[in-house]
């Protein structure tokens, strides 16, 4: 398995380069919406079991609107 | 663990702790943390070229995470981020025109690292000055919050007129080229200012080689006037425009590592959770002061690596800077971690006596 996706890998990135770097900016956009949607889910789920109902309880920092 | 498009091995624990440090310092700070990661990668023996391209990577994917965090936080202003990436592309190109006229001439090795060192020493020194300067005046010597020297500054900015003061669009209605922020509680600024301030970081950020995200931050605070956690999270707005940019000219070079990245992104997410999250808890000018000495340590590693290279007798110096690099914004997630923690407990506990 870790064989054939390294030999996938190094074959593909070397034979389509334009390809290649759509679907590495393809793959980590995704991670990194997949991986920010899992951490809500979590969050939440531990907000609702601890906090009453209110996911990540706690009040805003400071003033935002004011203050220069 | 090998990893073939870099064909190194790399212990993959040393890559979870990387990506930790930098999700917690990027949703901490809003920086995308590109001479962290690519000085922590090259430390973990990753060639220079892939340790950039797997590093501008990164820097994509966590800001990713780190800006949908803030702005469930409220916290990006997506009317005065789109303005600064339009006046930052074209400066990117003019600065790597620059840049490679520099490195024609032989003088990039030379000139980059000095100027990199100096913007770090500036920025980091006034952060602390300013922290200081702040706090002295507040009334009760407490932390300035939103408060900084350079009110003044930022009220001229915020009135500067700069024509032309409507632009007529063929078919359309001529439209006012003054906006309002609601986001960062500005009622009317003109476009050009975060035209402006966009072109100006673009050009720095193309001259260093780096996101500019270091730099963005702290301007939008003290120049335009923004309060300081809308400041974060618009500045990764800018990060991820600039980390696409990148990713994509390294990947087409095949010198990124996408098997590496992930691992690290995966770890980023857990630390963007715990940086961004403090964000509400810990005050916006402890949090400036937190970022100026983390520059600081930035300039001090980068210095003692250009001393090592020059003087013979001390050449350990060269050899101990990716520690320093690495070791002090380690030291820093400690920090922001337990402010967090005293801070919710703070609040908790003055609820329960409310009640």
């Amino acid at each position: 398995m870790y064989e054939s996706l390294t030999h996938f890998l190094k074959a593909f990135s070397a034979e389509s380069p334009l390809l290649w770097a759509l679907l590495v900016m393809a793959v980590i956009a995704v991670a990194g919406l997949a991986l920010y949607c899992f951490w809500e889910v979590v969050l939440r789920g531990i907000g609702m079991a601890f906090g009453g109902g209110k996911p990540n309880g706690g009040g805003t920092q400071g003033s935002r609107h004011g203050g220069h | 663990m090998l990893f073939p498009n870099a064909d190194v091995v790399v212990n993959p624990v040393l890559l979870v702790l990387l990506g930790v440090i930098v999700g917690t310092l990027g949703g901490f700070f809003g920086v995308g943390g590109g001479f962290l990661i690519t000085g922590g990668l090259i430390v973990f023996g990753v060639p220079e070229i892939y340790a950039i391209g797997t590093g501008l990577t990164l820097i994509m994917g966590s800001s990713i995470i780190n800006m949908l965090k803030h702005r469930g936080l409220g916290n990006v202003d997506f009317k005065l981020g789109i303005p600064m990436v339009l006046g930052a592309m074209p400066a990117v190109f003019i600065a790597e025109s620059l840049n490679s006229a520099l490195e024609e001439a032989g003088q990039v090795g030379n000139v980059i690292p000095y100027i990199y060192v100096a913007v770090l020493v500036l920025l980091g020194t006034f952060l602390v000055y300013d922290y200081f300067k702040t706090r002295r005046r507040s009334s009760h010597n407490t932390s300035p919050g939103d408060v900084v020297s350079t009110a003044g500054l930022t009220q001229r900015i915020q009135a500067l007129r700069i024509p032309p003061h409507t632009i007529k669009i063929p078919g359309l209605p001529a439209r006012s080229t003054y906006i309002s922020l609601k986001v960062s509680g500005i009622e009317n600024i003109s476009v050009f200012v975060p035209i402006l301030v966009g072109f100006g970081i673009g050009f720095f950020a193309g001259l260093l080689g780096a996101g500019g995200g270091f730099i963005l931050m702290p301007v939008l605070v003290y120049v335009v006037g923004i309060p300081t956690t809308v400041a974060i999270g618009t500045d990764l707005f800018q990060v991820i425009i600039t980390g696409s940019w990148g990713t994509l000219l390294y990947a087409l070079s095949n010198n990124v590592d996408p098997l590496m990245a992930l691992i690290i992104l995966a770890a980023a997410s857990v630390g963007s959770q715990i940086g961004a999250t403090a964000t509400r808890f810990v005050d916006p000018g402890r949090i400036r002061i937190l970022y100026g000495i983390t520059v600081l340590s930035g300039a001090v590693a980068i210095g003692m690596g250009q001393v090592g290279k020059a003087a013979e007798g001390l050449a350990f110096l060269g050899r101990i800077d990716d520690w320093v690099l690495l070791g002090v914004p380690g030291c820093m997630c400690i920090v922001i971690t337990i402010l967090m923690v005293l801070e919710a407990l703070r609040r908790r506990q003055a609820v329960s006596e409310s009640a």
